[in-house]
């Protein structure tokens, strides 16, 4: 029994365009619906060897992706310093509250981080909306 | 038909998160399921997998089918 690495479901997100759209369907059933092959097989009507050699076919065109733009990994990094920048401007602000010369700080240090919010796919709104 | 206990993705483009749900084989797409029983979130670190464990062991009593990918979560998490 072998595990199915769900990271392949981020990149369908990011590089899903690039496969064909049949490529596209049966990887997209794979692993964001979750069908084992055979079951593939019967909705494509091809045969589960079939299913399987394009769902590796798909994997490694997306891999490849990755490994050529490296996008997925860029924007990884990107999100973690945006979460970062927001709770250090909480932080900030806290510090800037509690302390009447630097005031103005954290109306500023409010606006950093509502643009980090702004900026970031997941960092807190993301977050609000896996809830549903 | 039979009756499987799958992972279903909700959540948004990029941000994958995943309910475990009851459903019938024959229709993957249409939405339809039978009963959710939990969520599976790999965004966090560790991942975090929450389901009811009394009716995962109900349902499989009944003859439902996890997949492998829930067969390995639920193992991992001690339901099996």
């Amino acid at each position: 029994m072998h595990e199915k690495n769900l990271e392949v479901a981020y990149l369908l997100d990011y590089y899903g365009g690039m496969l064909t759209e049949k490529q596209r369907e049966v990887v997209d059933l794979y692993y964001n619906e979750d069908l084992s092959l055979a079951e593939i097989s019967e909705h494509a009507g091809i045969t589960r060897q079939g299913v399987r050699d394009s769902i590796k076919r798909g994997e490694a065109q997306l891999l490849e992706m990755e490994q050529k733009l490296g996008l997925m990994a860029r924007i990884r990094a990107m999100e973690q310093a945006l979460e970062d920048v927001v709770s250090l401007s909480e932080e900030l602000e806290r510090y800037a509250a509690d302390n009447v010369y630097v005031k103005p700080l954290a109306d500023l240090s409010r606006r950093v981080r509502e643009a980090a919010c702004l900026a970031g796919v997941r960092a807190q709104e993301g977050g609000a909306a896996n809830g549903v | 038909m039979a009756v499987k206990i799958r992972l279903r993705r909700m959540g948004a483009k990029k941000n994958p998160f995943y309910r475990v749900v009851v459903a019938d084989s024959r229709y993957p797409r249409d939405g339809r399921f039978i009963e959710e029983l939990g969520t599976y979130n790999p965004l966090v670190s560790p991942s975090e997998f929450k389901v009811d464990a009394e009716k995962v062991q109900a349902w499989i009593r009944n003859g439902a089918q996890p997949t492998d990918t829930v067969k390995a979560l639920l193992k991992k998490n001690g339901v099996l």
